[in-house]
């Protein structure tokens, strides 16, 4: 398993790890009337807008450990750490399926407030839909990784 | 209907020649992970021109002879 494809395979399941906390987080919120009161958007957006840092540091950690994981896992004394021009063509194709997946889900939320859905779901709609856009652009990029160009 | 080709390659010949060269080693020489030397391997990946001139280089064969273009 090369260095980028580990990446990915950390991506996912810290994708998978902070979608089902926020979609947890954002529920209970929604319970305990978080978002009943005028300034509902405004404690919306800071409860997501931190899980863009902590997102990254995460990851960052995940990537960390997984690398040090594997190599104790494989005895590889010398793991690498090479990016080449199939990796790059790999996260062309996985940034493709992230963007049209994103761009759907935004155009789809976008109709739902044409249509009188209301801002609340029509914002966490898209923030979905950028979730399961990464989500999915890591999942074609694992496939095509296994499966071949 | 145009017919369908692929990049075949003797890459898995040309490294035994070469000693029974393994493919870390390949990867090393040309600069790639050992998962592109793999799939270049089983025709899962057709390289760059470059990474094709580099390979043919580490063999220190013209690119004719390690990369062939065929019909499917």
């Amino acid at each position: 398993m090369s260095h980028e494809e580990r990446n990915t395979l950390v991506a996912i399941l810290v994708n998978l790890s902070m979608a089902g906390w926020m979609t947890w987080r954002i529920a209970a919120m929604q319970g305990a009337g978080r978002f009943d009161g005028p300034d509902a958007l405004a404690v919306w957006a800071r409860t997501v807008l931190w899980v863009i840092p902590v997102g990254i540091i995460v990851t960052i950690a995940a990537v960390i450990l997984f690398n040090i994981v594997f190599a104790i896992a494989t005895r590889d004394e010398n793991p690498s750490f090479v990016t080449d021009e199939r990796d790059r063509l790999i996260g062309i194709q996985g940034m493709r399926v992230t963007l049209v997946v994103a761009s759907a889900g935004f155009l789809g939320a976008l109709v739902a407030l044409a249509l009188g859905a209301g801002t609340f779901a029509v914002l966490n709609a898209i923030f979905a839909s950028f979730a399961a856009g990464d989500l999915l652009g890591s999942l074609a990029k694992l496939r095509l990784y296994r499966r071949g160009l | 209907m145009a017919a369908r080709h692929r990049v075949a390659n003797s890459i898995r010949r040309l490294r035994f020649d070469a000693g029974e060269m393994t493919q870390k080693e390949l990867s090393e020489k040309v600069g790639v992970t050992r998962q592109t030397i793999v799939a270049i391997e089983n025709a899962k990946y057709a390289p760059t021109l470059e990474l094709a001139f580099l390979i043919a280089r580490a063999f220190g064969k013209p690119l004719s002879e390690v990369f062939t273009f065929e019909e499917e």
